[in-house]
């Protein structure tokens, strides 16, 4: 029993996934149960500079006064500094995926922070603004109106996703095939069953769109508008990508954790983007461009699309370096024991990527984001002015 | 080093005077010059002082007549015994066998983590068996105690597994090769003679030199076997309780064979101590193998 006392007994590990431990009454109760649970589920401790032990050792006196302010007066505690507090603790968190929810503990009013927004704001490029979908759309109806685009319809499907498909003439005949959307969920929409028109709509733009570029012979680029797009689902690159190749491309590695501690990481594992048995256009032979376009706001799969995009033959990336956020999200907690824990209806909600991604074209870029090869900022062109550079690029391309 | 049966080829009965001139001469000389050096000097250097550099060599004693090198035995009336020389070391020890011992051991190891998988539910740590293999020197003080020490390789493997139905179906896992490069230093309290046994206790230090681990992931359902890549908050240094069971035979003067099992209890974690949030991994390994030792 001596022998064995000359071993250090390990702190416990509490589960912030489990509503037993969202019972906290105080304000460093709930900091400790959140800081507790990114020590344990957050996926970026190998390349985040952030001093996390150091963080907890100066925010939770804090806290503390907090908890100790509100004692002594119930009314007093400002929602605004109870959000520095938690901006303070975690705006230098490296993944711009991450979500901080919480509610006060005493009023149950919900608060949200989000390090990589906060970053991206900061950017000069961006001059601390927050790219709103409602703004691309409005920009492309523009774009029609102003014949950059012809004709084409919106789709929407569920409440988050819309889309818009159109093509483009050139002066030579050769046509454009343009498709916008602000979220990927190609492969589940024209999988399913349209519930009205507008979701029918969504899934003839990709299907219009995805039909043009494989069988237009008058072919003379495809445009993926990828700007304000939030991501979605990875395996769209088999309707975007996999078409169009004839070798496969190994785009990154990923990784997860499969333990408590901060770095207990499994392998680097390849991920990559297959052919297709049916590869419907070698763009390559036939000099056909692939352009993407991004902005600071194209988000998780909406930029590392634009990545793999760039990796292919004939593809060109034009617009922002893009928002970031790439690690990925499989939001199952029993399966990786880490990312996102708690819950949006309770007390705290830390929404966070599981997988790390090792970009084979530029290693880890969370918090970076994809560099174009071709940079054109919105504030210097616009939306359209954008538009009009990869037209350009098209145009001239051989 | 052991005597052995060889045969005196002079005349029986000056054999018998010689003896007994002997037993009273040697002793009486030897205490005189461990009294003159004050030093304690292992037996054999003392006895090769004096004996043969070939000791198949017939030499002419103070007698006349012959005797042989360390190797002879000498009895009353030609029967065997062994003779009792004195020996000028001061603490005591078998005179027959040196002091000092070489020798080589091999193992198969069990190692186990002392660890906490925290809220991973369905996640287990198991014990995985390794090798160690060392070289060990041995330097006897008495009959019944000697110094042993340790360079020794040793492997400190566990497994973790998911057990959930899931990932069970998934086959998910990694095992996880260590090696380690260790010192241990124990006392080895000796009982016996020809056929001894050993209890061994002290401690060693260590150094962890690498890993390999071998797994699946629930990305990638193929095996994958990679290097382990040491992190900031790994603590590669290792030491810890030594302790074990041995039983030895004497195959030859020189040469001493036997088995053992020994227990290493380490008491450095394996993850260095974070101000905030203390993770916990110990490392328990038993190895059970084989060793010869030559004594020198």
């Amino acid at each position: 029993m001596a022998i064995t006392g000359c071993r250090e007994q390990g702190d416990v590990y509490m589960d912030p996934n489990d509503s037993m431990n969202m019972n906290y009454t105080t304000y460093a109760e709930q900091f400790d149960v959140i800081w507790r649970g990114i020590n344990t589920h957050y996926v970026f401790w190998s390349e985040d500079k952030t001093n996390w032990d150091a963080v907890y050792q100066t925010m939770m006196p804090k806290f503390r006064a907090l908890d100790s302010l509100y004692k002594a007066d119930t009314t007093v505690v400002d929602s605004a500094a109870y959000v520095m507090l938690y901006s303070e603790a975690c705006s230098s968190l490296l993944d711009h995926h991450m979500a901080i929810m919480w509610r006060d503990v005493h009023t149950n009013k919900q608060y949200v922070f989000r390090p990589g927004e906060k970053e991206v704001r900061s950017r000069d490029y961006t001059m601390g603004q927050v790219y709103t979908s409602d703004t691309i759309i409005s920009c492309i109806k523009e774009g029609i109106t102003a014949g950059m685009l012809d004709g084409g319809r919106w789709g929407k499907w569920g409440e988050n996703y819309h889309n818009f498909f159109g093509t483009a003439t050139l002066e030579d005949g050769r046509k454009v095939a343009y498709l916008w959307q602000d979220g990927f969920t190609m492969s589940q929409a024209i999988n399913s069953q349209a519930t009205n028109e507008e979701e029918a709509q969504f899934i003839k733009n990709i299907k219009s769109w995805m039909l043009m570029c494989t069988t237009e012979p008058n072919l003379a680029g495809i445009i993926l508008d990828n700007r304000n797009n939030l991501g979605g689902a990875v395996n769209d690159l088999r309707l975007i990508v996999s078409p169009f190749i004839t070798e496969p491309i190994h785009f990154a590695d990923i990784r997860y954790k499969e333990g408590m501690g901060r770095y207990e990481y499994t392998a680097w594992e390849a991920s990559i983007v297959d052919t297709v048995a049916d590869a419907k256009r070698n763009l390559e032979a036939e000099h056909i461009p692939y352009v993407v376009l991004t902005n600071a706001y194209s988000i998780s799969m909406g930029e590392t699309s634009a990545s793999v995009i760039k990796m292919m033959p004939t593809g060109h990336m034009i617009g922002e370096r893009t928002f970031g956020a790439h690690g990925m999200l499989i939001n199952q907690h029993s399966l990786f024991y880490n990312g996102t824990f708690g819950s949006k209806s309770d007390k705290h909600y830390i929404y966070t990527a599981n997988l790390q991604v090792n970009f084979t074209d530029g290693g880890i870029l969370e918090g970076t984001g994809i560099t174009p090869d071709q940079e054109a900022l919105q504030a210097d062109f616009g939306y359209n002015g954008v538009l009009q550079k990869a037209l350009d690029y098209i145009k001239g391309y051989k | 080093m052991t005597t052995s049966k060889s045969s005196n080829s002079s005349d029986t009965n000056n054999q018998a005077m010689n003896i007994k001139l002997l037993n009273t001469y040697l002793p009486v000389s030897a205490l005189i010059m461990c009294l003159l050096t004050g030093l304690a000097m292992p037996a054999e250097a003392q006895v090769r002082d004096r004996r043969s550099e070939q000791p198949n060599e017939i030499r002419s004693g103070r007698m006349g007549t012959d005797f042989g090198g360390g190797n002879s035995r000498y009895g009353r009336r030609g029967s065997e015994y062994k003779t009792r020389r004195f020996n000028n070391n001061l603490f005591g020890g078998n005179e027959e066998q040196g002091n000092l011992g070489i020798g080589l051991s091999a193992a198969a190891a069990i190692n186990w983590q002392t660890r906490d998988a925290g809220y991973a539910y369905d996640t287990h740590y198991n014990g995985s068996w390794g090798a160690a293999a060392g070289i060990m020197v041995t330097y006897r003080f008495f009959d019944w105690m000697s110094l042993r020490a340790d360079v020794q390789y040793a492997q400190k493997n566990y497994k973790m597994t998911r057990m959930s139905p899931t990932m069970q179906s998934m086959h998910i896992h990694a095992d996880y090769t260590n090696h380690y490069l260790q010192v241990p230093v124990m006392v080895d309290w000796t009982f016996g003679s020809k056929v001894k046994s050993h209890i061994y206790t002290g401690g060693y230090g260590g150094f962890w030199l690498a890993g390999n681990v071998k797994r699946v992931s629930i990305v990638n359902e193929k095996e994958q076997k990679t290097r382990y890549e040491f992190s900031p908050e790994d603590n590669r240094g290792d030491g810890g309780i030594a302790a074990g069971v041995g039983v030895t035979y004497d195959v030859l003067p020189n040469l001493r064979v036997g088995a053992e099992a020994m227990l290493y209890y380490s008491l450095v974690n394996t993850v260095k101590r974070q101000p905030v949030m203390n993770d916990t991994r110990y490392n328990n390994t038993v190895t059970i193998g084989v060793m010869a030792t030559y004594i020198l």
